[in-house]
């Protein structure tokens, strides 16, 4: 018997039944896949049970646990997968992603819109020794069939990036964008996530700190740079910004999320400071934590009251950057400097970024004879391609948020909002996630126009795992802040900062919502 | 006065113009009795015999004043140091000889950012750089010759470059760009061997006012001694130079062939210089079929012959052979030695019409153009040369004497601000050049 206190209570009159029971609480408690449920069900390992294969098992020393295979689950669905160790199951989830799978559509003869693939990923609390054989088992209905697997043993990162490269190249019928989304909503997006942070977490504690320079000097900001990769933007950075006066009350920190070039990136902060006389602290990373819990363990280094959050392929586009930044954060109200970000160019000479709005599209899914609306929040630069000198792009004014490219902020401010979210995979949206939070305490974003160039995109290497990531961020981002956003942030002209007085944008393209947002609106 | 010549390689040990002309200053500055010129040339590891454990700089052949150093690992990429204590010997070898001029002939085995570091190091000290080439502008070797098609090219752009190497980006241009120009900016006073160098550094960004030309020079290798005959017949060509690409030689064997397709074989081509080896494969292999064929003629009907590399003692016999120099680059040339080399022994110039071959040697008065790239032109010249009566004795009446190394030093000494300029010159900005707001924006575009 799996639950014999529901037993208890219905004996006892308290459920009527343990299906009134279930319902009631049982769905939401995942009774049906508890270890001591699945266990208790008989193993049958029956001919009836759908055709399907088990193609990848990995697991790592933490007790995590990537599975990948295919199923022909056309008449009842896959509904659990789980683990044993002797006769007991000890994991089990229904946290499953499905996606196409072309090669196994031949051999299980199905229609076409059937999702074969499945994968999924989930922790246990009694880890597997490398030498260990795992009982796998799939359950469709209270079927089950059993698989003997010798699973490959890996690190985290290494299994978080197989999932995120596999999430990357799922392929499906529709949108691939759209199915990911709700892929991820059915629990997945949660469990990476969730994996991705113990990551960080644990990078970010084995944090080496190296410090080159004199640092004595009082100084008016720290800059800080997240390297992935590309080594040269360390020595690059530091001679185009060295050439600025007033940099000499600055610092730069960098802070890797390569191990492996640490020693690399030790002899170019070495030379970096002897060549050109800047204060560099180098933060080494064993692993890649992501943008921004690795800027979080910079800033944590930072001996100055202001953070200048910079890519490592931003640099100056007029020397005199560093004392009109000084002069910004000393002489404008602390409300219009709290945060704040600056125009940035591409090498063409055309703008690149002058703040950023949000806007949604709206992404269809047809499955199991329903057609589901997906919002997918996108995050937009002002001014991108616009004009050198669009004065409209050039003025201070507040924005509903900055890129992280180039993010000035106040430390205090910084560490009120809680650093940048860990709960992003490797990068992309933590800054207009840190910036939405800013807005939700009472402090909205500004431009001021201290133009830099912005190589977009080429500060890094990047690898399918990263497209994954990204995949899971913009999920993360959007399930987050979806009812933020809408209550008067979409488009932009956002009616929230228009009505605050706060902005006064160029002229809209539409209207502050978006065209699919009116349209639903009208509908309902 | 102390006088720091920083060289890449040492002429003795490879090879090349840089060092050359460098090492001729060195020499030419020894014998001023107010000035104690240093060299300190750069040698890579190919030259490992001469490294020394824990050692970054060194004597060399218990020379006076003549150091090396033992660059390793350096960045072809960025033109930039990547070793630490080579940097902190650099710095200290700096501070110990305390020039009051430090005058770099390249940045090559060094790197761009030493020069900052001297600028860092010796606050009070002047910086020359002087251009033997376009590498600053140019990753193409610096020639100015696009990848794409071989032409000649105008300008640089970051599209532009990345058209030659499509397997970086045009961020990265972008980037070399504003990291050379990040250096550069260290330098007080630029040099160039030739003019027209002036409108393509200013046209690139730098500062018209900081550059100056300041003519290469050498000793006399003829000594004074030249053989003459008095044959009327002036039909035999030399090349001398490398066997690579850029100095063209597989134009001269294509004009040969077409000479010979024409039926004209009055002449004779003698190729001297060695470096087969660095020539593109594709160069090399020209250059190899045609000799596999021309070596098997019968000798009376061969009209190219092969003489090998040579030291410039042995310029003396080797000018002697023939009656005319043939410069046939596929590039400018920022001086084109050659041309000074021909004239030591008073032989007129057969030259590309670009570049410094065509500032150096003028068409009909003392040397014959023909336009650059095309073997055709050459062999119309080749043939005038060969065959019109009275051509070269109007030519060769009429060759300049080349640059002395005393010029040269007379040139720099003006740079250094010892003495008045005599040969140097300020290169003033040629008609063509960019308006001033242009190279201003230009400059500005990237560092404001």
């Amino acid at each position: 018997m799996a639950y014999p206190d529901i037993a208890e209570a219905v004996t006892q009159g308290v459920w009527e039944s343990g299906r009134a029971h279930y319902f009631t609480h049982g769905v939401r408690e995942g009774r049906l896949i508890k270890p001591e449920y699945l266990g208790a069900l008989p193993s049958r390992d029956g001919p009836d049970f759908p055709l399907c294969h088990v193609d990848t098992v990995l697991i790592s020393p933490n007790g995590w646990c990537l599975v990948i295979g295919w199923i022909a689950d056309t008449v009842k669905p896959l509904r659990a997968i789980a683990w044993s160790k002797g006769n007991e199951i000890v994991a089990a989830t229904d946290c499953i992603a499905r996606c196409r799978r072309e090669d196994a559509e031949p051999a299980a003869s199905v229609t076409e819109g059937k999702l074969l693939g499945f994968w999924t990923m989930f922790h246990t609390e009694q880890p597997l020794a490398p030498s260990e054989t795992v009982r796998l088992h799939l359950w469709v209905d209270n079927n089950d069939k059993t698989f003997d697997v010798s699973p490959r043993y890996i690190d985290d990162q290494q299994l978080r990036d197989h999932a995120c490269a596999y999430l990357a190249s799922s392929r499906y019928f529709f949108n691939y964008q759209v199915e990911a989304f709700r892929q991820l909503k059915g629990g997945l997006g949660n469990v990476l996530s969730r994996h991705n942070k113990e990551i960080s977490t644990d990078i970010t504690r084995g944090a080496h700190v190296m410090r080159f320079g004199d640092h004595a000097r009082r100084l008016d900001g720290s800059i800080i740079v997240c390297l992935f990769g590309k080594p040269e933007y360390l020595f690059l950075q530091a001679a185009a910004f060295s050439a600025c006066p007033g940099i000499e009350r600055y610092e730069f920190i960098y802070v890797s999320n390569s191990p492996e070039l640490a020693e690399r990136l030790s002899q170019e902060a070495t030379m970096a400071s002897q060549i050109y006389g800047v204060d560099i602290t180098l933060v080494l990373l064993p692993g890649n934590a992501g943008f921004g819990a690795a800027n979080n363990a910079a800033a944590a280094q930072a001996r100055s009251d202001r953070l200048l959050v910079v890519n490592p392929d931003v640099f100056p586009r007029e020397r005199d950057w560093p004392t009109r930044h000084s002069a910004i954060v000393a002489d404008l109200p602390p409300e219009q400097t709290k945060l704040f970000g600056v125009p940035l160019y591409y090498d063409d000479g055309s703008l690149m970024h002058a703040g950023m709005y949000f806007d949604f599209d709206v992404g269809l899914s047809v499955h199991a004879g329903r057609v589901d609306e997906y919002d997918m929040i996108r995050v937009e630069h002002y001014a991108k391609g616009a004009p050198p000198a669009t004065p409209a792009f050039l003025t201070s004014r507040a924005v509903p948020a900055v890129t992280g490219a180039f993010m000035s902020i106040d430390r205090a401010w910084f560490e009120t909002l809680g650093g940048f979210s860990p709960d992003y995979v490797f990068g992309h949206y933590e800054d207009a996630d840190l910036c939405l939070r800013s807005v939700q305490h009472g402090q909205t974003p500004w431009m001021h126009c201290v133009p830099f160039w912005h190589l977009e995109g080429k500060g890094a290497v990047r690898h399918p795992a990263h497209e994954g990531g990204s995949m899971v961020n913009r999920w993360r981002f959007t399930d987050t802040w979806r009812d933020f956003i809408l209550d008067g942030l979409v488009g932009r002209s956002p009616t929230r900062l228009v009505s605050d007085g706060l902005a006064e944008p160029p002229a809209p393209r539409r209207s502050g919502r978006s065209p699919a947002m009116v349209r639903r609106e009208a509908i309902s | 006065m102390k006088i720091l010549l920083v060289s890449p390689f040492h002429p003795e040990l490879m090879k090349g113009g840089s060092q050359q002309i460098c090492y001729e200053l060195f020499e030419g500055l020894k014998d001023l009795p107010d000035v104690e010129p240093i060299l300190l040339a750069a040698v890579d590891e190919s030259c490992g015999f001469l490294f020394k454990s824990g050692a970054r700089i060194t004597g060399f052949d218990q020379r006076d004043n003549e150091f090396l150093y033992l660059s390793r690992g350096y960045d072809f990429i960025w033109h930039k140091a990547t070793v630490p204590v080579l940097v902190a010997a650099f710095v200290e070898f700096l501070e110990l000889v305390q020039p009051d001029i430090v005058h770099f002939h390249h940045f090559l085995l060094f790197g761009l950012d030493l020069l900052t570091v001297t600028r860092r190091t010796l606050p009070n000290a002047r910086i020359i750089f002087t251009f033997h080439e376009f590498i600053a502008i140019c990753d193409a070797d610096g020639h100015l010759v696009r990848r794409t098609d071989g032409s000649l090219c105008s300008h640089a752009s970051h599209v532009r470059c990345y058209q030659c190497f499509p397997d970086r980006t045009p961020e990265q241009f972008f980037v070399r760009e504003m990291w050379v120009k990040r250096h550069l900016a260290a330098v007080d006073i630029f040099t160039v061997p030739s003019a027209f160098m002036s409108e393509r550094f200013v046209r690139w960004g730098l500062d018209a006012n900081k550059i100056t030309h300041v003519t290469n020079g050498q000793r006399d290798y003829s000594d004074g001694r030249l053989v003459t005959d008095d044959r009327t017949k002036r039909n035999r060509f030399g090349f001398f130079g490398q066997l690579i690409d850029i100095k063209g030689v597989h134009l001269i064997l294509r004009a040969v062939r077409q000479l010979r397709v024409e039926g004209f074989t009055d002449f004779v081509i003698e190729i001297n210089g060695g470096n087969l080896q660095y020539a593109t494969e594709a160069c090399r292999a020209e250059i190899e079929a045609f000799f596999a064929v021309e070596e098997k003629l019968p000798f009376d009907q061969r009209i190219v012959f092969r003489n090998g590399p040579y030291q410039v003692d042995q310029l003396r016999q080797r000018m002697a052979r023939v009656d005319w120099c043939v410069v046939s680059s596929i590039w400018l040339e920022t001086f084109a030695l050659v041309i000074s080399e021909a004239w030591m022994f008073r032989k007129p110039v057969i030259c590309a019409n670009a570049g410094a071959m065509a500032e150096r040697v003028t068409h009909e008065a003392d040397g014959l153009h023909f336009e650059i790239g095309s073997e055709i032109a050459l062999a119309q010249a080749l043939r005038r040369a060969a065959t019109e009566p009275g051509l070269w004795e109007r030519l060769a009446a009429n060759v300049p004497r080349p640059p002395s190394r005393d010029d040269m030093v007379r040139g720099f000494r003006a740079v250094y601000g010892t003495e008045q300029p005599v040969a140097a010159e300020k290169a003033a900005p040629p008609s063509s050049a960019p308006r001033p707001a242009l190279r201003a924006r230009g400059s500005n575009a990237l560092l404001r």
